[in-house]
């Protein structure tokens, strides 16, 4: 017998000459599998409400399973998975100006309508904790007011504001800078 | 901008001060005759999207390349370099001049740093970075020709022809000094996080310059504070023996008609009764210059003062209704900055006195706070 391991059918070995299938029941039984979940739309067997993938393990079932070491081995497709998303209507950046004891004033460029500037005083509450520490002079951080679409299907209105984290500065960076603005010094006489 | 006037250039033995600003921010562009002109800093024209001077060249069908022979950057602050980078390549024939105050080459290197290392934007590095391209391409390019910039400080000659100097009367020797100090201070330390560059207080170093253009003197007061040293701001200005001798028929005030830049000698010393005057205001946060007492101040000592902008005008986006509803619930205040431009123009014949012209927001500075006067 041969291993009962699936392995990837070859055109020689899933057709005979005049187009029929010719391989056991067991291997017809997993290429019509494959084929049933590349042209429905699946999004888990266990859910499908055509009944088809169902439909067809009954039919080509001929596999004891539970037999030791005959076990199928069936690889499913990426399947679909309804998840949480946010639809964004609204998107800033903003640099923080000055920080106050509840409050910061920050000047904001509009992402969605280039071109247009703010300025700002928001609340230090609509700042999650994590990231509470980095609102100082000269911070970067983004707004993002939208749409939350659960993957239950609920909509919610959001705000949501994100400091940017950026790396520490590295040493080779600010020798490079310093190299860069002597060779500038000497070329353009700044001096 | 509007009027019909304003699209007629000067006369060529015509003296012209214009003074741009747009809530936040200031330029001023300066024509001695002749076709010559000087640009002292940089604001955008939220209209034309262009540095206000270019967009006012474009206007009066001037060519920046031919007839600029100075771009001044007072000091290095946002409102005052907005822009400078691409005027100062479309003055492509004109000499650079700066504070000496940034003549340091940690200057250079915060510039260098920021400008491409920070991962993103920063005014006034990226505005500095510009010029520096500009000039290293130049230097290439013009050899013997090539104009390095120049650097101003007090009692210093930055122009003369047989018609007119140009003096600058800061920064002093001591304002420098210090400002080297906190510029070196400014450049990052290794393994401290990345931010924004925001400059500190350069206007103790700002570049005031007197301008003699036959009998006109103009006194230009950039963002100068007054300060308690002896040593720094308006009083050393005022005390000098080296400044260059009169009185001046036309005033910029300095730093948006505060009262920290205020100095009653400079009344007295340097400028004419009743002188011609005008200001740029500046809105930050909760932040209203010129307030109504300083209004009050600057109308005791002239009753031709003008301002180029409102103070206290509220703009909001308008936006999609969710979004506004989300803002309102969020924000403790919001206003939309940029949205409008004014300038005042004035212009003189020798022997005739100062005329005066408003466009766009402009206004006499007495209806600032009582748009009825």
């Amino acid at each position: 017998m041969r291993s009962q391991v699936a392995q990837p059918l070859s055109t020689e070995e899933s057709q005979n000459g005049d187009g029929m299938s010719s391989l056991p029941p067991r291997r017809g039984f997993l290429r019509r599998f494959q084929e049933e979940l590349r042209s429905e739309k699946v999004l888990s067997y266990l859910t499908d409400v055509t009944n088809k993938t169902s439909e067809a393990l009954d039919l080509e079932e001929t596999v004891p399973f539970g037999a030791p070491g005959e076990r199928p081995i069936v690889y499913l497709e990426s399947i679909y998975r309804a998840q949480d998303k946010f639809i964004s209507l609204q998107k800033w950046e903003g640099v923080v100006l000055k920080v106050f004891a509840d409050s910061f004033l920050a000047r904001l460029y509009d992402l969605t309508n280039r071109g247009i500037e703010e300025e700002v005083e928001l609340p230090l509450e609509e700042i999650s904790d994590g990231d509470k520490d980095l609102v100082k002079e000269g911070a970067v951080f983004y707004w993002n007011i939208g749409y939350f679409d659960s993957k239950t299907g609920q909509r919610k209105r959001e705000s949501i504001i994100r400091c940017r984290r950026l790396p520490a500065w590295r040493r080779e960076e600010l020798e490079g800078a310093k190299m860069e603005a002597q060779q500038v010094r000497d070329l353009i006489g700044w001096k | 901008m509007d009027g019909n006037r304003l699209t007629v250039p000067p006369a060529t033995d015509e003296v012209e001060i214009s003074v741009f600003g747009p809530g936040y921010g200031e330029s001023i562009l300066l024509h001695i005759g002749k076709n010559v002109w000087f640009v002292v800093d940089s604001c955008i024209d939220p209209l034309s999207k262009k540095p206000a001077p270019l967009a006012y060249f474009q206007q009066i069908g001037i060519d920046p390349a031919h007839c600029v022979r100075q771009v001044i950057a007072s000091h290095w602050h946002d409102d005052h370099i907005r822009g400078l980078g691409k005027l100062f390549r479309a003055c492509s024939n004109a000499e650079f001049v700066c504070s000496s105050a940034i003549q340091s080459k940690e200057f250079l290197e915060i510039v260098r740093a920021y400008g491409t290392r920070a991962m993103m934007e920063s005014t006034g590095t990226d505005e500095f970075n510009i010029v520096l391209d500009a000039l290293r391409e130049r230097a290439a390019v013009s050899g013997l020709r090539y104009m390095p910039p120049r650097f101003a400080r007090a009692n210093l000659l930055l122009w003369q022809n047989t018609d007119c100097t140009i003096h600058a009367l800061s920064p002093s020797d001591a304002s420098i000094l210090a400002a080297q100090l906190d510029l070196a201070r400014l450049f990052p330390a290794e393994k401290e996080a990345k931010r924004r560059l925001l400059a500190t207080d350069p206007n103790k170093t700002a570049v005031v310059l007197w301008i003699r253009i036959g009998d006109f003197v103009i006194l230009l007061g950039s963002d100068l504070d007054e300060t308690t040293d002896d040593q720094r701001g308006w009083s050393v200005i005022i005390n000098s023996s080296l400044r260059p001798s009169g009185k001046a028929s036309l005033f910029k005030i300095p730093h948006h008609g505060s009262d920290n830049a205020h100095t009653s000698g400079v009344w007295s010393e340097l400028l004419l009764e009743n002188p011609f005057a005008a200001l740029t205001p500046y809105e930050k946060g909760d932040m209203k210059l010129p307030t109504r007492k300083d209004v009050e101040r600057i109308c005791s000592h002239t009753t031709n003062a003008y301002s180029t902008a409102v103070v206290g005008r509220k703009r909001i986006v308008k936006r999609d209704r969710t979004v506004e509803k989300t803002i309102r619930e969020t924000v403790l205040d919001i206003k939309q900055l940029h949205t409008s431009i004014g300038h005042v123009r004035f212009r003189a014949n020798v022997p005739n006195d100062w005329s005066v012209e408003l466009f766009g927001d402009a206004l006499p500075l007495k209806g600032l706070y009582s748009p009825s006067l």
